[in-house]
């Protein structure tokens, strides 16, 4: 073969490579998960989510995108290992090596941050859902984007909602865990603005079995609001022992935790009334909430997590409308997330100017009848809050 | 501070807590006396029993009086399994034998990682729970849900017949005996294999019977174990290696340390009590408690 034929062969093979990806009937959108490590027992509210959301765009024909027509959604995951340098390797692969179309977000604040100067670097839109740390904010990220409420935002906004309960007496409990940290930072000076008087302030380990003496300095301290800043596994213990104890108070709040189902199935009735931070219902009647929690029920054969299923599906819900007005380039779609306003099972997702959503009010959820109703903010709530029942 | 040093609900949660920690601790040690085997697996058999009882109670609607039995089988054919496929093999010839506790550290590690992953893809990593005996039940001043006072009672039940056979039957002494000293027992003709055997099935059985009652009160997922594993491992190197009547001992203090420390130091200091005082015993005692010293050649 000769130099000629060379060059012409090359050039007709990238022109062909070229397009058959232009004409490609798939887009492949990537992400990493922690099914290994210590979130392993977490992440997979977050997963099922993306794998529900998948399998209802594809049968609907796929991935309506701008310019394009659809596409049949294909994922490429990658184990993070609950580590967030290896959430920032993968996010590198997928970026470099496997040239994803579209990325989803991994799974907590660790993998999150990992990620942030990865798709900084390589200027990619991401969709952030389960980050409880104002650290990717503070960094002026201009490609992440923040779709539930950070911890100082919530941290402020339940001042709000105990005043509006007339509690006067709030007890406060902390596991030390970061995001329990950042939301306790902003709640307590803004409950002292708020006027309730804070009774009882005090920090836990997160792996704490035993809650004796913390709770009964939570019942000598005569509360009418607990606000419990629990992180997951510590919300089980908080709730067995305070009612051993036999603790009343009006208002139960823990702050991670009744989103989960095996929450309404370890404690039944005795879950009733707990509060908890969230912002969908599975009687919401905002956009696809039927869909998700009919098609999540069936697909998983087990309810959602409240929180952390429903965001990572709102996540999905906010990239499928933004790239089929955009497109799958980048800065397009960034442009788009930046300026435009997405009908999601949340209600309205706005992002302003620190990528941070203004939509609604950070929210909040009570369970009621083992079901976790929206209660906060009210224009969106499903259900009005009650005082917390006596113990079953 | 006296109403604290009194206080009857403060009392039973300590207890609670040891007793749990007791009947952990019991089966490993029980495991490391005899065969010198570093199971940091311990903790997953927990979990294997926890989700035995899980799905026991799910699907047939039977609580431990169905799973307490059934975890036992689970723990024994583990043994059987483990120790055919892997202790026999860790242990042939005399090199191998030397480098056992070595060895078996990785080994176990394998085997844990081999559990957790075989849950998750069996049973996913979904946190599981299910409801069972949680009325509260009233003793006088004190107050406890049904599961956790049930904990209790099978727990110390359990880890105090454990002792009870080791000092009056023929073969808990025998097991006493290899504990004690390996080679004397060898040569005095007692059976090792069969004390092997018994021992693993035994410890592996306890370990699943700790899963069956913590699955009453926590959430159950792949991952549970890791921390039942560490608890397990402070607790036997506190009373001792080898040592089953100090490691129960230990773990009652531990409990009491942990329980009682907490309400005078405050809750956000529990990592520091706990693990603190562990190494404080390290450094001052590192037989443990009750652990007797060795002379050093």
């Amino acid at each position: 073969m000769n130099r000629r034929e060379f060059v012409a062969g090359l050039t007709v093979s990238t022109a062909l490579v070229s397009t058959s990806r232009g004409q490609s009937n798939v887009v492949r959108v990537g992400y990493s998960i922690g099914q290994t490590g210590p979130l392993a027992s977490s992440t997979p509210v977050g997963s099922q989510a993306y794998t529900l959301w998948g399998e209802q765009v594809n049968a609907r024909g796929g991935l309506e995108i701008a310019g394009e027509g659809r596409k049949r959604i294909e994922f490429v995951v990658y184990d993070d290992q609950s580590q967030g340098n290896k959430a920032a390797q993968a996010y590198e692969r997928l970026i470099n090596t496997d040239r994803v179309d579209l990325l989803l977000a991994p799974y907590a604040s660790p993998m999150h941050l990992g990620v942030l100067p990865v798709i900084e670097r390589f200027k990619r839109p991401l969709i952030a859902n389960t980050i409880g740390t104002t650290a990717a904010r503070d960094a002026h990220s201009k490609y992440m984007f923040f779709t539930q409420a950070l911890p100082d935002m919530w941290g402020a906004e339940v001042a709000n909602l105990i005043k509006s309960l007339g509690s006067k007496r709030v007890a406060v409990s902390m596991a030390q865990s970061p995001f329990c940290i950042e939301f306790r930072k902003a709640a307590v000076p803004a409950l002292q603005k708020a006027g309730p008087e804070v009774v009882f302030n005090q920090e836990y380990a997160a792996d704490i079995k035993d809650m004796t003496p913390l709770l009964s300095g939570i019942k000598a301290s005569n509360p009418d609001f607990l606000l419990a800043i629990t992180f997951l596994n510590d919300s089980v213990p908080m709730l067995t022992q305070a009612r051993e104890l036999g603790l009343k108070v009006d208002y139960f709040f823990e702050l991670l935790g009744p989103a989960q189902p095996s929450f309404v199935s370890r404690f039944g009735e005795n879950a009733n009334g707990i509060l908890a931070v969230g912002f969908w219902s599975r009687h919401s009647k905002t956009t696809g909430s039927a869909e998700f929690f009919d098609g999540y029920l069936k697909r998983w054969n087990m309810p959602p997590d409240d929180k952390d299923s429903s965001i990572a599906y709102i996540t999905c819900q906010i990239l499928e409308q933004a790239v089929k007005k955009a497109g799958v380039d980048p800065e397009k779609l960034r442009a788009e997330l930046s300026s435009a306003t997405f009908d999601t099972m949340m209600g309205n997702v706005k992002y302003n100017e620190q990528n941070v959503n203004m939509g609604a009010p950070p929210g909040f959820i009570q369970l009621q009848n083992g079901i976790n109703e929206v209660v906060w903010p009210p224009e969106q709530a499903s259900a009005k809050i009650i005082k917390k029942p006596a113990w079953a | 501070m006296i109403d604290v040093v009194f206080s009857a609900q403060l009392a039973l949660a300590a207890i609670a807590a040891g007793a749990i920690y007791a009947l952990v601790a019991t089966g490993l040690n029980l495991v490391y006396g005899t065969l010198r085997l570093l199971n940091i697996a311990h903790g997953d058999f927990v979990m294997i029993g926890a989700y035995l009882a899980f799905w026991v109670f799910t699907l047939f609607d039977f609580g431990p009086a169905l799973s307490l039995p059934l975890s036992v089988i689970t723990g024994i054919l583990l043994g059987l399994a483990t120790y055919k496929g892997l202790v026999s093999v860790l242990m042939q010839g005399t090199a191998r034998e030397e480098r056992l506790e070595s060895n078996s550290l990785l080994a176990f590690f394998g085997i844990s990682i081999v559990l957790q992953n075989g849950a998750a893809l069996l049973f996913t990593n979904n946190i599981r729970a299910y409801r069972y005996f949680d009325q509260v039940i009233a003793l006088g001043p004190m107050s406890m849900t049904g599961n956790r006072l049930l904990t209790l009672v099978i727990s110390t039940f359990l880890a105090l017949a454990t002792a009870a056979y080791l000092r009056f039957t023929l073969f808990g002494l025998a097991t006493r005996a290899v504990i004690q000293n390996r080679d004397a027992s060898w040569i005095v003709g007692i059976d090792l294999p069969r004390i092997y055997l018994v021992s693993l099935c035994f410890g592996f059985s306890l370990a699943c019977a700790s899963g069956v009652l913590v699955s009453m009160m926590e959430p159950i997922s792949p991952i549970m174990g890791f921390g039942y594993s560490i608890s397990a491992f402070v607790v036997i190197m506190l009373g001792g290696l080898g040592n089953l009547f100090g490691g129960i001992t230990a773990a009652f203090v531990l409990g009491i340390i942990e329980t009682y420390g907490l309400a005078f130091v405050g809750s956000n200091y529990r990592s520091l009590l706990v693990y603190g005082i562990f190494v404080l015993v390290m450094i001052l005692r590192p037989e443990g408690l009750f652990g007797k010293s060795q002379a050093t050649r």
